[in-house]
């Protein structure tokens, strides 16, 4: 009989760097960037779970701050200010 | 020194994000995609030396109570990786925001993030402030 638990305890790594490798695939091969930045956080967060895996749970917090986070959100921020055209009379925004 | 199957797979999988970062550095047109390309760079690095300091069947480095110092000292996960690994995240960070900030100096400047345009661009090269 297989033990289920130890089944499921040891596939969680392995599920997690495939999902860490497709989340960073995905995000890059998007054509809208808006989407892509959203989809940064998918591999900000998923690199924090594997540090806490890793038995490193410091890191794992500041990652999962950065990461998943301050990156999508500079990247946004820098898409919405780059996407309307140029207005000379508008500065700023 | 013999790796355990976690560490490999840790490090097969930084391994991987770098060449998907330096793939995306090299063959993409817009310059934010190369700029997240940078940071997925970064991020396969981190991984890679956390990956160094990990111990099978390990506890993490965290001294609590009731424990013997030896175990401790036989158990415990490396901790000087992580200590670096702690600051070259942020710093990771405050670069992804500064190489943002220049990509939008240049979208104001020159109208366009597609880096073969802004190449082909003749005003490039020259100072032209006004």
């Amino acid at each position: 009989m297989v033990d289920i638990t130890l089944l499921v305890q040891n596939a969680i790594p392995w599920i997690l760097f495939i999902f860490a490798i497709l989340g960073a695939i995905i995000c890059l091969i998007q054509k809208d960037l808006l989407k892509m930045a959203v989809l940064t956080s998918v591999t900000g967060f998923v690199i924090a779970a594997i540090y806490q895996l890793l038995l490193a749970p410091d890191v794992a917090l500041t990652q999962a701050v950065v990461g998943a986070a301050i990156i999508p959100a500079f990247v946004a921020l820098a898409i919405l200010k780059t996407r309307e055209p140029i207005n000379d009379d508008e500065g700023g925004s | 020194m013999v790796f355990s199957a976690v560490q490999c797979g840790s490090l097969v999988t930084s391994a991987l994000l770098m060449i998907i970062g330096l793939v995306a550095l090299v063959y993409f047109d817009n310059i934010i995609k190369k700029i997240i390309g940078a940071a997925f760079i970064g991020d396969g690095v981190n991984l890679l030396l956390i990956s160094l300091g990990y111990k099978a069947n390990g506890i993490p480095y965290i001294f609590l109570q009731n424990m013997e110092v030896n175990n401790f000292l036989g158990q415990a996960s490396y901790p000087l990786p992580f200590a670096l690994v702690l600051t070259s995240i942020v710093i990771g960070a405050s670069t992804l925001a500064v190489m943002l900030a220049i990509s939008i100096v240049l979208y104001k400047r020159h109208g366009t993030l597609s880096s073969s345009a802004l190449l082909n661009d003749k005003r490039l090269g020259e100072d032209n402030n006004e």
